[in-house]
């Protein structure tokens, strides 16, 4: 492939065969990885993940369907103010992109990120030119419609000096689609005072297994928010982004809310690395475990500068006895000018809270759903308006009814 | 009049321990009375055996609501059959906010019937969209139990110490609005300090000591009574001998 190739060819066939540490091993020889052709445009099903189909209320869009990036767009007021592209095209078009590419993950750090470095195709790339402050959200769609795929796609997202922009990337299959295999490499650079609020809703199927990798560089001033969703069952999941802080004052904030159905695994992690100082970092998780789903939460903090402040909290609601949360903060500090704090908690619904609602009127299911709701309250993700409402919908549909 | 509450006999566990040891009581349709005690007598208690609240196990005795029998009936019948408590201490519900719950109530009762109350107990977006008692202020957790009860707008309202931990200005607000939504409406009032009863006028009232209703009789009187002799004296007043 273009993008992959100064990199180390034997190495990576090498880590092919390399687990990841974390999550089930995959085969990933067990699944197809060509497809018949030009795919057909999805419509409102992506709607489930927050997208709008046909990009409006956008400041630009990526479409990407199995292999094929179907299109991009943006708003003619932004022309000047982003680009947005496929990987393949953004590699042939900026030669200094070597500079990003496989610089925020490590190619061969398992077979996953292997795969994707020989043989991924598709992604998106998306710039955000110097000073520019792209006020609507930027959307990326990445859809699994064949049987069977792995689909292996790498995204950069460059936010240049004093830019800001939010991003909503919705991850789904279709939904005659039984089993697959979704790996997504994504590299984020945040230059000195920029801004990227990053939300992905994840939408899969309960026979899909999903191995997102994510990087981010930050540099001085520089802030970065990033919320993950996922309400919906998968077989599988396993991500555990890292965020280094090489500059000084960023601010960066791993918030993740996972609904676990059916037989649903889900390891989950993040990792903010503070190199530099007066950085501060914050990881939240909430998680709710149904049916015989499994969740676990890991989330590390590292201050290696001085003066940094980072903050965990996993919070965990268990809705079945089948079903297990394990959560696993972990401090590493090597400055004492540094403060890091932990809080974690797993249990079931309060029933004196249950009890106390349903005095009001409503009934046990009324009480505990809104009870539920509330543990999943978006509202901590400190979401955009816009953004905050479309998640919001996102949640309701996924509860199965509106409050 | 009919009683719209009757109870005979009341005797009621929690975690093993008793906690009503005979109560007998009767509140007339239409009528506010008032239950007085010292701590730890049982009023809280007597509260939520009447609503149903699950960790609490009767023992023997009957509850007539409405005329129907309802001393096993859960908790959710009883408050569709037209009874609400305001709690004295009401749990933290962290993600809940006070807006979501009126929003429920007002689908059933009417958002112009929530909006008005919302307005007339002076109670601020800020604390609408807070998780539901978290961090509030003694005030505030009041009106928020007394917006929500409000907006159920029950037949039979159970108001367990309305007065405790409200400064003047709230007490006065509060009181003033209560006493208008209480006009017709049935209501026990529970108070230790008595204050709340300047607002609300209460027919009758009763002492409650050691688990039992130990008199009954004019709330000018008997609150006199207390006021003059404490009570202590109510422990040892014939009347409550007999009792």
């Amino acid at each position: 492939m273009v993008q992959e190739m100064s990199v180390r060819h034997e190495e990576l066939k090498e880590a092919l065969n390399k687990p990841s540490p974390y999550g089930p091993d995959l085969d990933l020889s067990s699944y197809l990885t060509e497809t018949g052709g030009r795919p057909e445009e999805p419509g409102q099903e992506v709607s489930s993940v927050g997208l709008d189909p046909r990009g409006e209320g956008r400041a630009g869009s990526f479409m990407q369907v199995d292999h094929s990036a179907l299109y991009t767009q943006i708003q003619k007021m932004y022309e000047d103010s982003l680009e947005i592209m496929s990987f393949e095209e953004a590699v042939k078009k900026h030669d200094w992109l070597q500079e990003y590419v496989w610089k925020a993950v490590d190619p061969a750090a398992d077979k996953y990120t292997a795969f994707t470095a020989l043989h991924g195709k598709g992604g998106y790339f998306i710039r955000v030119f110097e000073g520019k402050e792209v006020a609507l959200p930027l959307q990326a769609c990445l859809y699994l419609r064949t049987g069977n795929l792995l689909q292996a796609v790498h995204n950069i997202i460059l936010m240049e000096r004093d830019s800001s922009a939010q991003l909503l990337t919705g991850c789904l299959t279709h939904p005659q689609v039984e089993r697959g295999l979704h790996l997504g490499i994504s590299e984020f650079y945040l230059k000195r005072g920029a801004k990227l609020t990053f939300t992905m809703v994840h939408h899969w199927g309960p026979k899909v297994d999903v191995r997102p990798r994510t990087g981010v560089v930050m540099e001085d001033e520089s802030t970065f928010v990033s919320n993950y969703i996922a309400l919906t069952p998968v077989a599988s999941l396993q991500a555990y982004p890292r965020v280094r802080m090489v500059g000084r004052k960023a601010s960066a904030a791993l918030n993740s809310i996972v609904y676990g159905k059916g037989a649903s695994q889900y390891d989950l992690g993040g990792w903010i690395e503070m190199v530099g100082p007066s950085n501060r970092g914050e990881i939240l998780g909430r998680t709710v475990t149904a049916e015989e789903s499994k969740v676990t939460m890991r989330a590390r903090i590292t201050s290696l500068g001085g003066d940094n402040v980072g903050h965990v909290e996993c919070n965990g609601l268990m809705l079945s006895p089948q079903s297990e949360i394990s959560a696993v903060p972990e401090l590493l500090s090597k400055s004492s000018t540094s403060t890091l704090t932990h809080e974690a908690a797993v249990g079931k619904l309060n029933e004196e809270q249950v009890i106390y609602l349903m005095s009001r009127g409503l009934g046990r299911k009324e009480a505990e759903d809104l009870l539920i709701r509330g543990f999943l309250d978006v509202r901590i993700l400190k979401l955009p308006e816009f953004l905050q409402q479309q998640v919001e919908r996102i949640v309701q549909l996924a509860m199965g009814r509106g409050l | 009049m009919e009683p719209i509450l009757e109870v005979k006999g009341l005797r009621a566990v929690v975690d093993g321990k008793a906690v009503l040891k005979g109560v007998d009581l009767t509140v007339p349709e239409g009528e506010v009375h008032a239950l007085l005690g010292p701590n730890a007598s049982g009023k809280s208690s007597l509260a939520q055996v009447l609503l149903g609240i699950p960790a609490f196990h009767v023992v023997s005795g009957t509850i007539r609501f409405k005329g129907r029998e309802v001393t096993r009936s859960p908790l959710e019948e009883r408050v569709k059959m037209g009874m609400a408590l305001m709690f004295q201490n009401p749990p933290v519900v962290r993600g809940v906010k006070l807006a979501d719950i009126l929003k429920i109530l007002s689908s059933r009762t009417g958002s112009t019937w929530t909006a008005r109350l919302t307005s007339q107990l002076q109670v601020g977006e800020e604390l609408l969209h807070r998780d539901l008692n978290y961090g509030f202020s003694g005030g505030e957790r009041k009106k928020a139990e007394a917006l929500q009860v409000l907006a159920m707008n029950p037949e039979f309202f159970i108001l367990d110490e309305p007065d405790s931990g409200v400064d003047i200005e709230n007490l006065e607000l509060m009181g003033r609005e209560l006493s208008r939504a209480l006009e017709g409406k049935s209501a026990l009032v529970i108070t230790h300090t008595s204050h709340i009863l300047k607002y609300l006028r209460a027919r009758e009232a009763h002492v409650m000591i050691e688990g039992r209703v130990a008199c009954h009789g004019d709330p000018e009187k008997i609150l006199e009574t207390i006021q003059a002799k404490g009570y202590e004296w109510c422990k040892r007043c014939p009347s409550a001998m007999r009792s």
